[in-house]
């Protein structure tokens, strides 16, 4: 989302503070498996693999100097992650072409991959999945007006809040404020079908 | 829009996360929210909760990848737990005139054509430590040699006495020939210090010479 999102948190990772690399973890996780994904067509390994490129990470942090967004940094240890795999399962025989994604050179995580089905996939976790997204947005339509523009213009849009400010023409407490509640009330919805799921043990 | 009988405390707790996310906290919220992390699973549950509607807002994709969220949060703690805790230099905070201080040494440097500054704390660190070796050294030798330690300075103080004999001027305290009687009268004492000197020994060493008349 925002380049200076993360800073705080990065920079309490950097003195050390484990929980603050956790939060980290637990927000790019998806987005970190989706993009290993892209390479990997062994769906066991693209979670081995996403929880290396966050091992990496942490270790190489305190030469993370912040000059592009945390996330672009991470995408990369991603890829070159993904890709160090790859080239570990072409030298190793034993390993079938089926554990390498047919379209690797491509690192666009926003094209969907081209492979079988994974345990993501089955039709129990794809109704799952359907069932997540339409109770979000089931629950963003039946927010208020100014409550689902805030959020949109923040989620969707990237911007910030004195930018949010700007175009709702409100103060920026305002603004943090719609923002909370909208998130509130979309997570009234979804959290009983998160605390359901078999571990989600927060 | 939130829960209904959500404590006061546990929404305050949740506002800190929804502005966390958005890089609107202070160092201090922040701190507050890493302990909360550690300690609350509601605190981790909305925090993923809130990331997940994020994800789910730009791609729906993201949510098929949910499902394991708290197991994949688990395996790389466990793996962290094996990691030594980083710890990143932090930047030396330099007060203000010792900063002023520092650029005016470099400036004088530059202004004289590129020379040396002449006066660096780092080039002063071997000489020193050269010097504070040798003196220990020469100490522990001093101290430790067997017999006659104390021989060989009171011999260089006689010594010393009587090639100031000759001195012009009587004022001079080397010149005075009591010093060198006391020091002569007090041979049958050499090498006690090194085995136990006799504090009494050592105070009476000290020499206060005679008003000249």
């Amino acid at each position: 989302m925002s380049d200076d999102a993360d800073q705080l948190l990065v920079e309490r990772t950097r003195r050390g503070d484990m929980q603050a690399f956790e939060m980290l973890v637990v927000k790019y996780q998806r987005r970190i498996e989706r993009l290993i994904g892209r390479f990997v067509r062994d769906v066991d390994l693209v979670p081995d693999l996403a929880q290396e490129t966050f091992i990496r990470a942490y270790r190489a942090i305190p030469q993370f100097r912040g000059e592009s967004a945390f996330y672009t940094w991470l995408y990369r240890i991603a890829v070159n992650t993904a890709k160090k795999a790859l080239s570990d399962m072409k030298r190793d025989p034993v390993l079938t072409e089926s554990a390498l994604a047919s379209s690797s050179d491509e690192d666009d995580e926003t094209n969907r991959p081209r492979h079988e089905l994974s345990h993501d996939e089955t039709p129990e976790a794809l109704m799952a999945s359907r069932e997540i997204a339409g109770t979000v947005n089931s629950a963003i339509e039946a927010l208020p007006e100014d409550l689902r523009q805030a959020i949109l213009l923040r989620e969707v849009e990237g911007l910030s809040y004195e930018e949010i400010a700007l175009a709702m023409a409100c103060p920026i407490g305002t603004v943090r404020s719609r923002i909370f509640r909208a998130r509130e009330a979309i997570a009234v919805k979804l959290r009983p079908l998160l605390d359901t799921k078999q571990g989600q043990r927060w | 829009m939130t829960e209904p009988d959500l404590p006061e405390d546990r929404t305050r707790a949740r506002e800190q996360l929804s502005s966390l996310m958005d890089g609107d906290a202070d160092a201090e919220s922040v701190a507050q929210v890493c302990r909360q992390w550690c300690q609350d699973a509601d605190t981790r549950a909305q925090w993923h909760a809130y990331h997940l509607i994020g994800d789910v807002l730009r791609s729906d994709d993201l949510s098929q990848r949910s499902a394991g969220d708290a197991a994949f949060l688990r395996g790389v703690r466990e793996r962290l737990a094996h990691e030594p805790i980083v710890l990143a230099p932090a930047p030396v905070q330099v007060p203000a005139d010792v900063a002023g201080d520092t650029v005016l040494v470099e400036q004088r440097a530059q202004a004289g054509g590129g020379g040396r500054s002449r006066f660096h704390p780092r080039r002063w660190v071997a000489p020193v430590g050269m010097a504070a070796g040798v003196a220990l050294v020469a100490g522990a030798v001093l101290v430790t040699r067997p017999g006659n330690g104390l021989a060989d300075l009171t011999m260089a103080s006689v010594t010393r006495v009587e090639q100031t004999q000759g001195s012009t001027d009587p004022k001079a305290p080397m010149a005075d020939t009591e010093l060198v009687r006391y020091l002569d009268a007090h041979q049958q004492f050499p090498g006690t210090l090194a085995l136990g000197p006799a504090p009494g020994f050592l105070r009476s060493a000290t020499y206060e010479p005679t008003p000249s008349r």
